[in-house]
């Protein structure tokens, strides 16, 4: 099996204080990773190394194996990712935003550009409301934007930073079901961070539970000895303690 | 990739309406502009330079908005390209792209240039249509810091170099105003220091003079102290400099720019975005 993330002794350390400590772990081909830990526990930290936008202060992060440091732009060039959260332009069109984004897609020529940005509005399911300003869409609908801009370069990889956020059920369950088809048909691998383990982590078939940036325990969610009652929630909660 | 990106950063220019504002606020400016000419014009002779004609309305208009109108719409557009893409957020999009940060900001500069270019160029079109228009024609005025009457090949040759560096003045400007807005945390950082700088301007300026009072305002060594400041150059330089008088503020406008550029640069392309 092939490592499309693989995170090899990386510390961050910000302000002084080391927000990651020695982390090392890796996301295979095909799996839908779950990255869990309070707030705080340094989530967007990791991500942001990830997706290059900040710099390990010791280790390194290799994409498809490409170290992400040393080789940027052909380490990132199949990744979609969301970092905190998706900011676009309020006052312009959903449609039009990703029609701006796309052109970043090197290497596609605009025809291609333009039918891509149709094709990640209908798996979204924002087609009908794309000509909406952004300012005039829900959280959740930005949440799909935002997913949306994140599929544009056909990635094989996608690193989502607390999607869940401010979904309210329906959504969530959207979301859950949008992710399990992107996985299952374009055969897309996820790494999804949460502070809670919510609906959205049931579809995880792998865990990374972090805590003051330190991994607290990595497996795949039948290692995890589980009553059926004694739910994935209250394991997390025990390994946090 | 370049052309992408330069297509890219233009069209995220022209999604803002507020720049789309300021390229209309030029006419508003033009008519302020224009009313104060003809007041100015009933107490002044057609030989003397404050008198407005449709030969030099171009010049005196440039000359007394560039460094208030002009000045704020390149703060404006400073904030809405650098400060608000950057710090927002916006730009981590475009960060965590397979695309390069250095092309990506050499495509913002040159996209940033064009449209202070436009809004240089339109008001040049407009103040002279104005003037065609509403201002007394003459065949001969007079330019700054030059003795005498001119005709029009003159008038054009002066027009070009001062509009040159006016234009320069404002990249330089803009060079200044795009570090404060990677490094502020907020718009009224960027407003409260980009205040700050033109106010220490003034404060040089009269400091200068103040030490160089016995010297004529027009000493070699008096002009090169100024020419360190934007504000000056704005205000004089730009004149002196199409009058032939010195280049001194040429290469100092070059000089700063080019210093603050690569601030900017250093600072767009940090390693670790928003740390
Ligand atoms: N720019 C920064 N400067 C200093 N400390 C930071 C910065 N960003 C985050 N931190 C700290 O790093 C730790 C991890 O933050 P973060 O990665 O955002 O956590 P999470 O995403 O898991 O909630 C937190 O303690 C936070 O205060
Ligand atoms: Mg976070």
């Amino acid at each position: 099996m092939k490592s499309m993330i693989e995170v090899q002794n990386v510390s961050k350390t910000l302000n002084k204080r080391k927000v990651i400590q020695n982390m090392t772990f890796n996301v295979m081909k095909g799996d839908i990773c779950g990255f869990i830990g309070p707030n705080g526990a340094g989530k967007t930290t990791l991500m942001k190394m990830a997706t290059g936008l900040i710099k390990p202060s010791e280790g390194e992060i290799f994409i498809n194996g490409i170290n992400v440091q040393r080789d940027r732009e052909k380490a990132l060039f199949e990744v979609g990712a969301i970092i905190e959260v998706p900011v676009f332009f309020e006052y312009i069109t959903g449609r039009k935003n990703l029609r701006n984004l796309a052109r970043l897609n090197i290497g596609m020529d605009r025809k291609e550009q333009l039918k891509k940005v149709e094709e990640v509005l209908e798996l979204v399911g924002l087609k009908d409301r794309g000509n909406d300003l952004v300012k005039n869409y829900s959280l959740g609908m930005k949440q799909r934007l935002g997913i949306a801009q994140s599929l544009l370069n056909n990635p094989s990889i996608v690193i989502l930073d607390e999607p869940s956020n401010g979904l309210d059920p329906i959504g969530m369950k959207e979301l859950r079901e949008l992710i399990l088809s992107l996985a299952k048909e374009f055969d897309i691998t996820f790494f999804i961070s949460s502070h809670l383990l919510d609906e959205l982590q049931k579809i995880c078939n792998k865990y990374i539970f972090i805590k003051e940036g330190c991994i607290k325990w990595i497996g795949d969610v039948n290692s995890l000895v589980i009553d059926k009652e004694k739910d994935l929630e209250e394991v997390f909660l025990d390994f946090m303690e | 990739m370049f052309k992408s990106l330069i297509i890219y950063e233009f069209e995220k220019f022209w999604f803002k309406k507020i720049n789309i504002v300021c390229l209309i606020a030029i006419l508003i400016v033009n008519f302020l502009s224009l009313k104060f000419a003809l007041q100015s014009n009933k107490a002044a002779e057609m030989t003397d330079i404050v008198f407005s004609s449709s030969l030099n309305f171009h010049i005196t208009s440039l000359q007394e908005m560039l460094l208030t109108a002009f000045n704020a719409i390149i703060i404006t557009f400073c904030i809405l390209s650098f400060h608000e893409e950057y710090r927002k957020g916006n730009l981590r999009m475009t960060f965590m792209r397979g695309i390069s940060i250095r092309k990506l900001y050499i495509a913002k500069s040159l996209v940033m240039n064009l449209n202070i270019l436009l809004t240089i160029l339109i008001h040049l079109i407009i103040s002279l249509l104005i003037a065609l228009i509403i201002l007394p024609k003459t065949s001969s005025s007079p330019l700054y810091f030059k003795e005498g009457l001119y005709t029009i090949s003159d008038v054009v040759f002066f027009s070009i170099r001062y509009y040159f560096l006016a234009y320069l003045s404002l990249l330089t400007f803009g060079s200044i105003i795009e570090v404060l807005s990677i490094k502020c945390k907020s718009v009224a950082g960027v407003l409260g220091l980009s205040l700050g700088f033109v106010f220490l301007n003034f404060i040089y300026i009269s400091y200068v003079s103040f030490l160089l009072k016995d010297y004529p305002i027009s000493d070699p060594m008096v002009l090169k102290y100024n020419s360190i400041s934007l504000v000056f150059v704005q205000a004089k330089g730009a004149a002196y400099f199409a009058a032939g008088f010195t280049d001194v503020f040429l290469y100092s406008m070059i000089i700063i720019y080019l210093i603050f550029k690569s601030l900017s640069y250093l600072a767009f392309t940090n390693k670790n975005y928003l740390e």
